[in-house]
């Protein structure tokens, strides 16, 4: 295993290297290095020395999907190369590890063209928390000349909507604060919401931060139209199989201070940092391959991941495998 | 005319709602009346001084149907006592009315607390949000009458009075919850029942509460999750039968926005800071009052028991003129 793959992983484990698109990148590009390193001239090695640093490098943060779909990415596309020639297969790996690269940075560029088309004159848009898939398309209707409005949740625990009117006013655009509570009676002046995504599940619906589904909720109440801004590696694979995205809980000194919670120990602070947006209250996903309904997800999934779901499909064969035989015996 | 700072620290604490509970923040209200009774030399300086107020101690809370309720009581007892012409009347007077006043108020919230304590069940999880006297005062019967439940409360930005009223939960022993309030969809599938309080109940049966309220009753109504809005009938607001809209305050923008964030940005950032929200009337299971349970809906009802029909409303304005007569 090279060093340098072996680094890549050290830094992701230990959250030198973080957020979703850098671990993407990361990973991708020690693929590319493993690749470029391998000595010897048997295919059937080399795709095994290949599956062996994915191992490694998805054990290095289990949860994160992006981490995973940028190996799918480059792994997939070895596999169906069907290539017999070391050299040439290497060349795929790392064509594969490049492109992945390069869509990732420049997928949240192109999210921004294609979404701003759906921004008219005059829009009033809502956005919740930080994205800056969605950020990227409010920024680009404004540069295209488009007067829009923009307001923002605080969105608490975190205040992760400061970071948000903080970009956006530096762009040049006004931008109105707001609790998170007042999402309901603001929504009478919103024309659209857009919003990102952490996780987008095999059924379309939105894993993002804590609040998004009751904002989904709000819009929905008054018909404004809810749009989801998601580059296509947040798309869960293994939720086509039926695995569930764990929603992770989140340290309570986020929410109260430590002497709050110290001098009410006995009151529980839940600290959810996700909630799941049902694909009913999304009108749209914008990736950066185009505009989908939130029910077509399978179909990103299945172009772009389509490896990983059978491959997910042939580890459950054959864990019914034994049984089957059992019953037939 | 200056008013004493006194008097204005009040009317301000009041505007920004940093006294917690609308029944508190009514009886501050009270006091400040009664002190301007007690502080008169004579009649000019009292109505002088109850002319400027009153209109800015409605302004400072127009959400608040029982403030506005217990003003006019108030200023119509003050214009009732001052035909004697007797200033030493009109204050003792108005020490007796404020008192029954104030009694009046805690006696209906008690009454609307207990009957509000029936619909909890052993093993039930509540939710609320923000701080109630009404619904503080349910929670302490229902676990007086040994009935063991849960309560989650949400943090109640801006103010956050939410974690105030987990914090006098917990100190009663009650098993308390407490999370942000964009969590409450998240939350709600836990949840048995949802306890609002009431700043004002419209004519319609619409609520307005604290902001989130009607966020919360939406997403209880997606859960299939009853709503209960506590609210004595002093909170009912009889101006809007005459079509009057509630008027939804607006608090400190320094609670939203950071200092750093208004320093670098200036204008570019601007907050909106709403105290209230209207929830409307098919999000609410019931309205639990002194009288009992009724449906939204049925607000008319009693506003037609307490108003007469046809409906007989008399405005501050029309009270305060008797005020100003009395001045020549």
């Amino acid at each position: 295993m090279p060093v340098e793959v072996v680094e890549i992983a050290e830094d992701i484990k230990s959250m030198r290297i973080r957020g979703a698109g850098r671990i993407a990148r990361a990973v991708a590009r020690g693929l590319l290095i493993a690749a470029q390193k391998f000595e010897g001239d048997e295919v059937e090695v080399f795709v095994n020395y290949m599956n062996q640093v994915a191992d490694m490098l998805k054990k290095t943060r289990p949860t994160a999907v992006s981490l995973f779909n940028a190996i799918s990415y480059v792994v997939s596309r070895m596999v169906k190369a069907r290539e017999v020639n070391v050299d040439k297969l290497r060349e795929v790996v790392i064509r594969a590890a490049e492109e992945f690269i390069e869509y990732s940075l420049r997928a949240v560029e192109i999210i921004g063209e294609i979404g701003a088309k759906r921004i008219s004159e005059g829009d009033t848009i809502l956005t919740h928390c930080n994205s800056s898939a969605a950020i990227s398309i409010i920024r680009k209707a404004y540069e295209q000349g488009k007067d829009i409005k923009v307001y923002a949740t605080e969105t608490r625990p975190k205040f992760q909507g400061h970071i948000t009117a903080k970009t956006l006013a530096k762009t040049g655009l006004d931008i109105i604060l707001i609790p998170d509570t007042a999402v309901r009676l603001i929504m009478r002046k919103i024309d659209k919401v857009i919003v990102g995504a952490d996780t987008v599940a095999a059924n379309g619906a939105v894993i993002n931060k804590i609040g998004t589904s009751l904002v989904a909720l709000a819009a929905k109440e008054a018909n404004v139209n809810f749009y989801v801004a998601a580059e296509t590696y947040k798309f869960s694979p293994a939720t086509v199989i039926g695995e569930l995205v764990t929603i992770e809980e989140r340290d309570p000194e986020e929410v109260v201070s430590k002497d709050y919670l110290v001098k009410y120990s006995n009151i529980t602070v839940r600290n959810p940092a996700f909630d799941v947006t049902p694909p009913e209250y999304v009108d749209v996903i914008v990736t950066e391959k185009g505009i989908i309904p939130p029910q077509a997800a399978i179909l990103i999934l299945e172009e772009e991941y389509g490896w990983a779901i059978a491959d997910y499909i042939l580890q459950a064969t054959r864990a019914i495998e034994s049984d089957e035989e059992a019953l037939l015996a | 005319m200056r008013l004493k700072p006194e008097y204005l620290k009040v009317i301000d604490d009041i505007k920004y709602a940093r006294i917690f509970s609308s029944t508190k923040t009514v009886l501050a209200g009270l006091k400040l009346l009664k002190k301007i009774v007690d502080d008169a030399r004579n009649f000019e300086e009292l109505s002088a001084n109850l002319a400027i107020v009153v209109p800015l101690l409605f302004k400072a809370r127009p959400t608040s149907a029982m403030l506005l309720n217990s003003i006019k009581t108030f200023v119509s007892e003050v214009v009732k006592a001052s035909e004697t012409g007797d200033i030493n009347y009109v204050k003792q007077h108005i020490d007796a009315e404020v008192r029954k006043i104030e009694r009046n108020i805690l006696h209906l919230a008690e009454l609307t607390a207990k009957i509000a304590s029936h619909r909890i069940n052993n093993g039930d999880t509540i939710l609320t949000n923000s701080y109630s006297t009404v619904v503080l005062k349910a929670f302490k019967f229902a676990y007086q009458e040994g009935k063991r439940f849960e309560v989650y409360v949400t943090e109640s930005r801006p103010g956050s009075e939410g974690l105030i009223l987990a914090a006098e939960l917990a100190k009663m022993g009650l098993k308390t919850t407490v999370f942000v309030d964009s969590a409450v969809r998240y939350m709600i599938k836990d949840v048995d029942n949802v306890f609002l309080s009431s700043e004002a109940i419209a004519a319609n049966g619409a609520l307005i509460n604290k902001v989130g309220s009607s966020l919360i009753a939406l997403a209880a109504n997606e859960a299939r999750v009853r709503v209960f809005a506590l609210a004595p009938t002093l909170k009912f607001s009889p101006e809007t039968l005459l079509g009057e809209l509630v008027v939804l305050a607006e608090g400190e923008p320094s609670t939203v926005l950071p200092e750093k964030l208004r320093e670098e940005f200036g204008d570019r950032i601007k907050v909106r800071v709403p105290l209230f929200d209207v929830t409307p009337p098919e999000y609410i299971d019931a309205i639990i009052t002194e009288k009992g349970l009724i449906a939204p809906q049925a607000v008319v009802m009693i506003l037609k028991e307490i108003y007469g029909w046809p409906f007989r409303v008399i405005t501050l304005d029309e009270i305060l003129e008797g005020l100003e007569v009395r001045e020549k």
